[in-house]
């Protein structure tokens, strides 16, 4: 658990040293015990966004034990409690400028990488990864190819999720605490993209012995990881150009296509 | 069945009295004699019985409906779901000439897709009938679910879409009870990777409370317990769970979830101490199913400790604040196609009940 905060923490700094507001340690000081949320339950649902950040982080990186649908429900309690806490007012009428879009590719992606190595376990496909490699380099053509389909889809869609999570109404120090927050949604986000994509991640090498090769890999991947958060972060201040909704079908159709061709691989050919 | 099939009649008592539609002086007579009878269907044969004790529900919702104090379009939902359920237990006596009850994953083809149907439709039915006889029926439709599992997964998947796109239209109408909607569509999906009653009963308490107003528990719920659900399915060994059940799974979840999420209702009033107990509820439940998981327990606690610390560190307590009531749900409006379709669909129901009991009677099933 301490290699888990550590790794957590370590991306948020990433994703804060990135990210487009100029001063992270002022934002960081500015933040602290100086907002109040205007929202019912305010202070929850901050401890439930919280929630999903410390968990998520070590789900993605195999730090902590879970499947699939654990990863994702992290990500759907951000989500939740930020649409909560942003009052519910900023509910965007256009498909492509809501979170919720987003999140759904985000979610189809990380699955497609998953999936891949036929089961929902994460730590199963850690332990593929580990022996075989990651995704985009393994397997037939068709399928690396549609595995590097779903990692570029995913990635996408993490940057744009990030960007399109709703601001939170609150008194006080509203924008500190609102960029605070979205750098741990990059960190969870861009953990969630790139590690399960192009594995294995940390996780290898705290869970059993590790297989020859799968220490470089591992870096190879921490690194990838940690170039995902950063961009994840960085690239909101560019993104309303590249999120419209021509991108969102795109992204979604690659996605899909990457969930189906993943299903299509399982052992059975079911 | 099981003794924790009881989870689900426990659960809608418990759901019921949180949200105060019934209660001393609202037809808590009435109500309970239909929760009994839902208790009793539970693991009775012949066949004949769990259908009568069923359409005690259905019965008392479109007689309120009649009367003009209920959901027409709820109680037409109840009816459909108990002529589905009706046709699938006749079809499954005829493949097996058994009258006894299939445990999940024993129905017999097509009979396990007509029960998932007849739980997808139930799932649909909403509580805003006075007497909560719609929020009755829902429970019975996530035992339907659980009981079927597997065996129907098409079915329960279509049937989760379905719910979702029933969420939304009620969420665009500004209806309130858009949670039990998409709570529906995850205890379907989630029942058809052949989850257990104690996640499904705790996703159906969070719905309810999620309902009334509760979202932080609720929420919760809704978003990490099918994590949980799921993993105990796929533990049984991968071979157990359908591939394209999982497939689905991990498709419809984020759909449903955005969905959820795309449709938030406004910010609701504080909860009262009632839908408070619900939450507790689902909590617990939630964690109880957590605890089977083997592995994750520390982590979940790791994960709140971080989440309190945080919250105490970012933010202060809030002034209290006088928040306003929500706005009075305004009435369901009649609709006659609707309760003619309740009326017939109910009157066919009944009159495959009595041609099993004709068939019985001519055999030793009592």
């Amino acid at each position: 658990m301490v290699l888990a905060a550590a790794a957590t923490a370590l991306l948020v700094g990433l994703a804060a040293l990135a990210g487009p507001a100029p001063r992270a340690r002022e934002v960081l000081r500015n933040a602290a015990r100086r907002t109040s949320l205007d929202a019912p339950q305010g202070r929850a649902l901050l401890g439930l966004h919280l929630f999903g950040v410390a968990l998520g982080v070590p789900l993605a990186l195999g730090l902590a034990p879970g499947t699939l649908i654990g990863l994702l429900g992290c990500l759907a309690a951000c989500t939740l409690a930020r649409g909560l806490l942003s009052g519910g007012e900023e509910g965007a009428r256009r498909v492509a400028a809501a979170p919720a879009a987003w999140f759904a590719v985000l979610a189809w992606s990380v699955s497609a990488a998953v999936l891949r190595y036929g089961s929902p376990d994460l730590g199963a496909a850690l332990g593929a990864q580990a022996v075989l490699g990651p995704g985009p380099l393994l397997g037939p053509p068709a399928a690396a190819a549609s595995s590097t389909l779903a990692g570029i889809a995913a990635l996408a869609a993490a940057a744009a999720w990030v960007t399109r999570l709703p601001r939170l109404h609150a008194t006080g120090e509203a924008g500190a605490l609102d960029e605070v927050l979205r750098w741990g949604e990059a960190a969870l986000a861009g953990a969630s993209a790139a590690a399960l994509a192009w594995g294995p991640s940390l996780g290898a090498l705290v869970h059993g012995p590790a297989p020859g090769g799968a220490v470089p890999r591992a870096a190879a991947s921490l690194l990838l990881t940690c170039c995902a958060v950063a961009g994840t972060s960085a690239l909101r201040r560019w993104l309303d150009a590249l999120s419209g909704r021509a991108v969102l079908l795109a992204a979604a159709a690659g996605a899909l296509a990457s969930l189906g061709a993943a299903g299509a691989a399982w052992p059975g050919g079911q | 069945m099981t003794a924790a099939a009881y989870l689900f009649p426990a659960a809608a008592a418990l759901g019921a009295l949180g949200s105060g539609r019934v209660g001393p002086g609202r037809g808590l007579a009435p109500w309970a004699l239909g929760l009994a009878a839902f208790a009793a269907a539970i693991g009775r044969e012949p066949l004949l019985a769990p259908l009568a004790l069923f359409a005690v529900a259905t019965t008392a919702a479109v007689a309120t409906a009649a009367r003009g104090r209920g959901d027409p379009r709820s109680a037409a939902l109840l009816a459909l779901s108990d002529l589905a359920l009706a046709a699938a237990l006749t079809l499954h006596h005829e493949s097996t000439t058994l009258w006894s009850l299939p445990v999940a994953g024993g129905w017999a083809w097509p009979a396990g897709l007509l029960a998932a149907g007849a739980a997808g439709l139930r799932l649909g039915a909403s509580g805003r009938d006075a007497g909560g006889w719609g929020a009755l029926g829902w429970w019975q439709g996530a035992l339907v679910a659980w009981w079927v599992g597997g065996a129907g997964w098409p079915v329960l998947v279509a049937g989760a879409a379905w719910l979702l796109v029933l969420g939304a239209v009620r969420a665009r109408r500004g209806r309130p009870d858009v949670g039990p909607a998409v709570a529906g569509s995850l205890v379907a999906l989630v029942a058809a990777a052949g989850a257990g009653p104690l996640p499904l009963a705790a996703l159906g308490l969070a719905g309810a409370a999620f309902a009334a107003g509760e979202r932080v528990v609720a929420g919760s719920a809704l978003g990490l317990l099918p994590v949980s659900a799921a993993a105990l399915a796929v533990q049984r060994g991968p071979g157990e769970v359908p591939l394209g059940a999982l497939l689905a799974v991990a498709a419809g979840l984020p759909v449903a979830w955005a969905a959820l999420l795309h449709h938030l209702p406004p910010a609701a009033p504080a909860p009262g101490w009632r839908t408070a107990v619900v939450a507790a509820a689902a909590a617990g439940g939630s964690l109880a199913t957590l605890a089977q998981v083997p592995g994750q327990a520390p982590w979940i606690a790791y994960g709140a400790l971080a989440a309190l610390l945080g919250a105490d560190l970012l933010s202060v307590r809030a002034p209290v604040r006088e928040v306003a009531a929500a706005p009075p749900t305004p009435p369901e409006e009649p609709s006659r196609p609707a309760s003619v379709v309740a009326v017939a669909a109910l009157a066919l129901a009944g009159g495959l009940q009595v041609r099993l009991l004709v068939l019985g009677l001519g055999t030793s099933f009592l």
